[in-house]
């Protein structure tokens, strides 16, 4: 019994230390750098604009453009980075800004509905 | 055409235009960049002439389907890549902005009642059309956009100083207002391809 109690000691006791273990383990990333902060943006097309026409984000943010207009659009990245396809009258699309620096964009329908967003 | 004609033809269609019998046809556009996207001034509505909603009903949808049938032809008949992408633009949009005129005078039971101005859009651009017909490449080409830019500036002068100030019903005015900067950026696309055909196009 006695051995089986110091056996059962022994695992309680490295059972114990791996409780340390991990909650140190887990405790590490409580102490780095904090995830940064995702926002969600939103941005209206109506009477064929963007509203507003220039967005200033965070590179990881999203975007949801939201066609208030009565004719279909799309979000179009000048660079090809990014593409709605047509977002019809009284629909959405959303994507993520994942690469920093400004980007240029139009609507493919319409050529003089231009916007722009900046990601820092 | 010399300046004279063109001076008699851009009268004529203003005095159309006041009379309610809208567009003209082949005057030579003449930059109005500034105009595009102003609003209309609320004073011009003592001026304008009296018509019914439904009599606007039926000038919106005969504007829009007289847009459609140039756009189907120019799509039948054009090879050139920014003049059969503005074709195809505009048969969506105007069909987009029909679908939304036709769904509201649903709602608001009303009837459209043609009119002069209704019906005389329809002939005009049939006409237009019908001469259109026989041109080819480059003349069609030219002709078509000439066409549109002109249409299009006619049919923003008759929003402004005609069907908004005339509109009764605040949802049918607001459909106005809202087709009015899509006929707006029309305009603007036009004059694009116009000076790119005719090689005086920004650089």
């Amino acid at each position: 019994m006695r051995r089986g109690g110091s056996i059962a000691t022994g695992a309680r006791l490295r059972a114990g230390a791996g409780c340390v273990w991990l909650i140190a383990a887990v405790a590490v990333p409580a102490c780095a750098p904090r995830a940064p902060v995702v926002h969600a943006h939103r941005i209206v097309m109506h009477g064929v604009k963007f509203d507003p026409d220039s967005l200033v984000l965070a590179a990881g943010d999203s975007v949801t453009w939201v066609n208030h207009d009565l004719v279909p659009h799309t979000a179009t990245a000048a660079d090809g980075g990014w593409n709605s396809g047509t977002i019809p009258p009284d629909s959405s699309w959303s994507t993520v800004i994942a690469r920093p620096g400004p980007q240029a964009y139009a609507c493919g329908f319409h050529p003089t509905m231009r916007g722009w967003i900046v990601a820092r | 055409m010399n300046a004279r004609t063109r001076l008699i033809r851009l009268v004529a269609m203003s005095l159309l235009l006041l009379g309610a019998a809208v567009i003209g046809t082949s005057c030579s556009s003449k930059s109005t960049e500034t105009a595009s996207n102003t609003p209309p001034p609320e004073s011009t509505a003592t001026a304008a002439p009296a018509l019914s909603d439904a009599n606007i009903a039926a000038i919106v949808l005969a504007a829009n389907d007289a847009d459609i049938a140039n756009g189907k032809q120019a799509l039948g008949k054009s090879k050139d890549a920014d003049v059969k992408s503005f074709a195809q633009l505009m048969v969506t949009d105007h069909a987009a902005t029909n679908d939304k005129a036709k769904a509201l005078a649903t709602k608001l039971s009303l009837t459209p009642e043609d009119n002069e101005t209704s019906n005389g859009i329809k002939a005009q651009q049939d006409s237009v059309r019908a001469t259109l017909k026989d041109k080819t490449g480059a003349d069609f080409n030219k002709a078509y956009v000439d066409n549109e830019v002109s249409y299009h500036e006619t049919v923003l002068g008759a929003i402004d100083q005609a069907l908004i100030p005339n509109a009764q019903n605040p949802e049918l005015k607001q459909l106005l207002t809202d087709t009015r900067p899509v006929v707006a950026a029309h305009l603007d696309h036009a004059k694009q391809i116009q000076a790119k055909l005719s090689g005086t196009a920004a650089k």
